[in-house]
């Protein structure tokens, strides 16, 4: 069974970079549009880790990664935030709702896979 | 020419009658009264009194030498009658001794008793012969007579050693010293003189002892005045006679007397007079005649008072005279002092009340003579000072009331100033001009409109002593140009003063005047207040009484409409440029947050299109055609160098938004150094360049934002390999004091003098051409010196052109305080 990743992203043109890339890699990916989708995918997929965008229509990625972790059930699932608005304390505020990982746009497609590929358990990688 | 002569010395007496006024002010001083009656004494007293004394010292002198010379001349005279009655009774003696010693009788070299008769004959006939002796020239007596003793010649006496022997026997006669026997109580002398058988031949000497109490006698004969006496001493200085028989029987040796040692001095003279003490210790003078044959000498004396008693009284008389005189001159100098002064008194009296500011003074002077015409030009002078004095008090009075009306404007200008120039607060500003232009002018009430441009009407803006309803009426009914006296004055330019509302006139028909008439007021001033041509508003003051306003006042009140138009002015400037202001500082947070925005809004696209291009020239779209990989190797350059771009605008607006921290932390120098060579060496090695990296072990642990300081350095390592094409860079590090000094040398192709400093400004890149050739930003330096500033450090460059450049950081070790990026 291949690795699942749930992308949780508003611009057609990363998600399909990021599907490329980690289908590339071997990875499933599961796409959403917005923050208030994020919830109700992972309770659905099961990802094995998330990737959420911050800047997000309606519910932003912030608060979609804080119900996330607030699930004792999901609260596993490692999540990578993806900021573009690189002010000073968006990793803090990223931290502060449970995120496992920050990075920022724009980013090499190689740093992404990497950073994920650190949070996946040994065995899934 | 006597006439100039004449006016030139009047002038001069003149300056000098000055001179004199102007010093006897000061010598006139309270204690120095009556000196002009001092004055006059002295002079009195020293031409007066002078004189007599004088004269009286002239006469004292030529009295006393005259009495002196008679004096002595006549003391003189009896010390020389009493030595000569003396020196003729002892030289009778000696005579009597002579004819007794040589006789016819005398033969055969013998004394016979013929001889001896003779001799007897000789004691009978003069009694002051004691006894006498007829010597041999053996020296041994022959014959003795006798007055007292047997008359038996002592033949065992040898005579020949005595001076009385010799001197008789060499023929000559012999007058011994003075003796006092011891059975006798007068003085006896040896009177000696040859025997000679004929002229020539001595056969024997002849020796009498001769009483000499005559000299007693003679000279207790001697009587000078009341208590003038005369005495005789010997050449041993023993007293032989004296007055008082006593002090002669005592032999009184008076040769420490000094009138009797001068005697003895050699070379004082046969006769003589001095002045001298008595044995009593009285003054006397002393007249002197020597005896010469016997040695004695003959002294009289006087007492000096007594003697010249006669001269004391005379001049005594004479004094008394002079004294007299003396006092009536006194007495008249005073007296006449005291005419002259009393006048000059009184008019120093009425000059100091003068002075006093006692205006009322006046003399009353009936002296009859120029002393009286003085005083009454005095008394004119005095009036017309007084006068003069009124008037000026009256001038005072007028400009201290007139000083105090101008003062009171001017403070309260300066109240209106102060307030046009220190608030902005223009209801406040017209507030304090319309009290003031109310109180100054005395005014009933004031009012100022500000004229509205575009609605053409005047709006009320404040007032001072009106009524509330009053004022919501003119609040409800704003005047025009047309209808109101403000609008007229506007119209005309000029102020409107109407001196009674209730006159028909053609102010009559002004609707806003009948308010005005309504509420009471009668005289009515408007002021247009004008800027620059335009017209701004106006100032009205009103009062219930009528008459109008004065030429003054309405001068004083343009100078307040004035200051009313400034301040309305200036506040609606301000308002102006407060508005201005808040639309700046918007545009500038605008401007901000939208280069924030952007800045976000182009990393999305720009994060697809690096992605993409990533994942092309890795082959995840499958192998890459070889014609399509140069053009894909220059999409992700130039979308490497867009994404530089886009962080850095974003790190400036940032840094400007104040939104950009240091991120603070202990670092160490040689990690940012091993960062450096592990990121610079490829792009060096890329170009064939050498980059030498060198450090210095004595720096410590540091503090500060290393990320920031990497950075910086980066920018400068990676322009210096940009800019130079041969040769190399050299990054060296060296501790400086408290700061760490890194210093990044290139050989490139430099940078002209006149951008050193606009290097380090936003986009301003050294030289055009050169950026065109060199791909940048154009902002990194920028952003360098904010983040070297934000550390508290500095940074500059020094550069030759074609022969490289040398860029300075300098950074605290360890920052203390992380400074604002931009002020």
């Amino acid at each position: 069974m291949s690795v699942r990743i749930l992308h949780v992203e508003d611009n057609s043109a990363n998600r399909m970079i990021v599907r490329d890339l980690l289908e590339f890699e071997g990875f499933e990916v599961i796409e959403v549009m917005d923050g208030e989708e994020a919830l109700p995918a992972t309770e659905r997929e099961r990802p094995d880790l998330i990737l959420m965008d911050i800047q997000l229509p309606r519910i932003s990625g912030l608060e979609a990664s804080r119900r996330i972790k607030s699930r004792e059930d999901l609260r596993r699932i490692p999540i990578i935030a993806v900021t573009s608005f690189a002010l000073s304390g968006d990793d803090q505020k990223a931290a502060a709702v449970g995120c496992d990982a920050y990075i920022a746009k724009p980013y090499r497609p190689r740093e992404l896979l990497q950073l994920i590929k650190k949070l996946l358990p040994s065995d899934q990688r | 020419m006597d006439a100039i002569t004449d006016l030139s010395s009047r002038r001069v007496s003149g300056g000098a009658d000055a001179k004199s006024t102007a010093t006897s002010s000061a010598i006139f001083g309270p204690e120095q009264r009556g000196g002009i009656v001092r004055r006059y004494f002295l002079v009195f007293a020293t031409l007066v009194g002078g004189s007599l004394i004088l004269s009286l010292l002239v006469e004292l002198g030529f009295r006393y030498i005259e009495t002196r010379k008679d004096l002595e001349t006549v003391h003189h005279q009896m010390a020389e009658l009493a030595a000569l009655r003396i020196q003729n009774y002892v030289d009778g003696i000696a005579q009597e001794l002579r004819m007794a010693a040589a006789p016819p009788q005398l033969t055969d070299h013998r004394l016979t008793d013929e001889y001896a008769f003779n001799l007897r004959n000789l004691i009978k006939d003069e009694p002051a012969i004691r006894d006498v002796v007829a010597i041999g020239l053996d020296g041994r007596e022959q014959l003795r007579e006798s007055r007292i003793a047997p008359s038996v010649p002592n033949a065992g006496i040898d005579h020949s050693s005595e001076l009385s022997f010799s001197a008789a026997r060499a023929g000559k006669t012999y007058f011994g010293p003075v003796n006092f026997p011891p059975d006798s109580l007068e003085p006896r002398i040896i009177i000696s003189v040859p025997i000679e058988a004929f002229p020539g031949d001595v056969v024997g000497v002849l020796a009498a002892e001769v009483n000499v109490r005559y000299a007693w006698d003679v000279v207790k004969g001697i009587h000078i005045g009341e208590s003038g006496y005369a005495y005789v001493v010997s050449s041993a200085g023993i007293l032989v006679a004296h007055p008082d028989l006593q002090l002669v029987l005592q032999h009184k040796d008076l040769s420490d007397l000094p009138q009797v040692a001068a005697l003895r001095v050699p070379g004082s003279g046969e006769s003589g007079t001095g002045f001298y003490k008595n044995l009593s210790g009285q003054h006397v003078l002393v007249a002197y005649q020597r005896i010469p044959n016997i040695g004695w000498t003959v002294l009289v004396e006087r007492p000096l008072l007594e003697a010249y008693a006669p001269a004391l009284i005379s001049l005594g008389r004479t004094g008394g005279i002079m004294l007299i005189a003396c006092i009536l001159a006194v007495v008249a100098a005073v007296r006449l002092g005291r005419r002259v002064v009393s006048p000059i008194e009184a008019l120093r009296e009425g000059a100091g009340r003068l002075e006093a500011g006692d205006l009322d003074a006046r003399l009353h002077l009936n002296t009859g003579d120029e002393f009286e015409e003085l005083a009454d030009d005095f008394n004119r002078m005095a009036a017309r000072l007084q006068e003069a004095h009124a008037g000026l008090e009256r001038k005072v009075a007028e400009r201290t009331q007139a000083l105090e009306h101008s003062l009171n404007e001017v403070r309260a200008l300066g109240d209106t100033i102060q307030a046009v120039s220190a608030s902005l607060d223009l209801q406040k500003v017209l507030r304090t001009i319309v009290v003031h232009a109310t109180e100054l002018s005395g005014s009933d009430a004031g009012l100022i409109y500000e004229f509205e441009e575009n609605a053409q009407i005047f709006r009320f803006r404040a007032g001072h002593l009106l009524r509330p309803e009053f004022i919501s009426t003119l609040e409800a009914v704003p005047p025009t140009l047309r209808n109101s006296i403000i609008g007229r004055a506007a119209v005309a330019a000029e102020p409107q003063n109407i001196s009674n509302l209730s006159d028909a006139g053609p102010h009559t028909i002004l609707a806003f005047n009948t308010l005005l008439l309504a509420e009471g007021y009668r005289s009515v001033l408007a002021i247009p207040t004008t800027r620059n041509a335009d017209l701004i508003g106006g100032i009205i003051l009103v009062r219930r009484g009528v008459g109008g306003y004065s030429a003054g006042e309405v001068d004083l009140l343009r100078t307040f409409a004035n200051g009313c138009s400034i301040a309305i002015e200036h506040a609606r400037l301000f308002l102006e440029v407060g508005q201005k202001n808040t639309a700046l500082q918007l545009a500038s947070q605008h401007k901000s947050q939208f280069l924030a925005s952007m800045s976000h809004e182009l990393r999305t696209p720009m994060n697809a299109i690096l992605g993409f291009t990533d994942l092309i020239s890795e082959g995840v779209y499958g192998a890459l055609d070889e014609r399509l990989r140069k053009p894909v190797e220059q999409l992700q350059i130039n979308g490497q160098h867009l994404l530089r771009l886009i962080n850095d605008v974003l790190d400036l607006a940032k840094i400007e938004a104040g939104r950009l921290d240091l991120n603070l932390g202990e670092y160490n120098v040689d990690e940012i150094l091993e960062a450096l060579q592990a990121t610079a060496t490829p792009l060096a090695q890329a170009k064939n360049l050498t980059l030498h990296v060198s450090s210095d072990s004595k720096i410590g642990d540091c503090y500060g934002d290393s990320k920031r300081i990497f950075q910086v350095l980066l920018n400068i390592i990676g322009n210096a390999i940009k800019f130079t094409k041969h040769g190399g860079v050299e990054i060296a590090v060296a501790a400086l004091d408290t700061e760490v000094h890194y210093t990044i040398r290139d050989s490139g192709v430099g940078i002209p003098a006149e951008n050193l400093m606009s290097i380090f400004e936003e986009f301003g890149r050294g030289d055009p051409t050169i950026a065109k050739e060199f791909a940048g930003t154009g902002l990194g330096l920028a952003i360098a010196k904010q983040f070297v500033t934000m550390h508290g450090g500095r940074i500059w460059a020094e550069s030759k052109l074609n022969v490289g450049s040398t860029f300075h950081v300098v950074v605290p070790q360890r920052v203390v305080a992380p400074g604002v990026s931009r002020q």
